[in-house]
């Protein structure tokens, strides 16, 4: 087991994790190593040829985050400003998910501690939610309306402006 | 037997840890407010969030600069007031004092205007909580006149300071002596600071009359202006420009 990290600064060696359903998947160190809890087993000689093993992550988010890690590890420093554009362009695809995946991302990258990733989640949601009625929100992501139809009532008197949906033209007074 | 639409079944914010749920709700729009409000009716877990104050104040961090809610416009007031202005750039609703005049400053999150009905008075108004605080004049009879107001916290950030104490500064060439005096009025004692007068140099009320009379008599003029513009705030000071001599204070 010691063996196998003892050229830990090796950075062509493979790290083995396994997902909640059994899945193994395989990724550079250095792509590892974009998690944290990853580098923290890394670091205390948790690597073996078994994998780690990721209780709360299953194999299809797990597929996704090795993808996003090994991309951005392979173009982590000295980026010219066409490989930039081309790691937000990757970006841009690799969150074009349904609400399911999403939500299996953003708990998976957060438990991982992918913190790009994290931040790309919780960003596309944040992109969702805006711009629309909380009826709306509500369907996108499968949430049950708890107020009664009184404290429904109550908000919307109190915040009516929120609730109309074009903007009004700037106005004199 | 089909299995219903996953969608429908999992709500999916309701397991998200709820530092995660702030995090999502902390990247919506600044610029228009609606967004959050609107946020807010999804459900009681998304209302906490939004309400909590810690949540609010990481969101004004998080944004940085607060939002243009709207601009309040002041022409020049020397050939009589024009109708007050008051643009709105977003869906948020501002109701000044109906009763207001003349814009005269804003800084921290609160507006100073001067309003007359009977009488003149100024009003601090918060746009973002409605509140109006109004408050008499200072007592220095103006000609012309410059006013500000600010948060009266020392190292505050203003981040969140609404209702918090604030304090007025009124500075004005007295009507009467022609002298230039400044007051101050604090929301804590509620009330205005003993006037200071800026010292013209002159030793006696005659040795100023004599000289305002002979600079009259050579086509010229004394009488120190307030001009009647924002005063500049830096630090903890704030400096206003008089129009003779174009002196700071």
């Amino acid at each position: 087991m010691a063996a196998a990290t003892d050229d830990a600064g090796d950075s062509n060696e493979m790290i083995r994790v396994v997902s909640s359903d059994g899945e193994h998947f395989e990724m550079p160190e250095a792509a590892a190593n974009l998690s944290l809890v990853l580098r923290h087993m890394i670091e205390d000689d948790c690597a073996d040829a078994a994998g780690i093993p990721l209780a709360v992550v299953a194999a299809k988010p797990l597929a996704k985050i090795v993808d996003y890690c090994t991309k951005h590890a392979a173009k982590s420093s000295g980026l010219t400003i066409e490989e930039a554009e081309e790691l937000k362009r990757f970006d841009a695809e690799f969150i074009e998910v349904d609400t399911d995946m999403l939500y299996d991302l953003l708990v998976a990258a957060d438990f991982m501690g992918v913190e790009g990733l994290s931040k790309l989640a919780v960003q596309r949601t944040a992109d969702l939610i805006k711009g629309k009625t909380p009826e709306q929100n509500r369907e996108t992501f499968g949430i049950v309306n708890d107020f009664t139809p009184e404290e429904e009532e109550e908000i919307c008197k109190e915040n009516e402006w929120a609730f109309q949906i074009t903007k009004p033209p700037s106005r004199l007074c | 037997m089909a299995p219903p639409p996953p969608e429908l079944m999992d709500d999916v914010t309701a397991s998200l840890a709820p530092d995660l749920l702030s995090e999502i709700l902390l990247r919506l729009p600044l610029d228009d407010p609606e967004h959050l409000f609107r946020a807010a009716l999804v459900c009681k877990s998304w209302l906490r969030t939004i309400c909590d104050p810690a949540f609010l104040r990481r969101y004004s961090a998080f944004h940085g600069s607060p939002p243009l809610l709207g601009l309040l416009h002041r022409r020049q007031v020397l050939q009589g007031d024009p109708a007050p202005r008051l643009a709105r750039t977003t869906a948020v609703p501002l109701f000044p004092d109906p009763a207001f005049r003349r814009a005269l400053d804003c800084h921290h999150g609160r507006v100073l205007l001067h309003a007359s009905d009977d009488g003149w008075y100024l009003i601090v108004w918060d746009p973002v909580t409605g509140e109006q605080h109004r408050l008499p004049e200072s007592g220095i009879p103006w000609l012309i006149y410059s006013a500000a107001v600010f948060c009266a916290v020392s190292g505050c950030d203003h981040l969140d300071c609404h209702g918090g104490p604030f304090r007025v500064v009124f500075m004005a060439t007295d009507d009467d002596d022609e002298l230039v005096k400044a007051s101050v009025y604090s929301s804590e004692t509620g009330a205005w600071s003993t006037r200071v007068t800026l010292d013209d140099g002159y030793q006696s009320w005659e040795e100023r009359y004599q000289a305002r009379y002979q600079a009259i008599c050579r086509g010229e003029l004394d009488t120190p202006y307030v001009q009647p513009r924002r005063g500049a705030l830096v630090g903890d000071e704030i400096y206003f420009t008089l129009r003779n001599g174009n002196a700071i204070i």
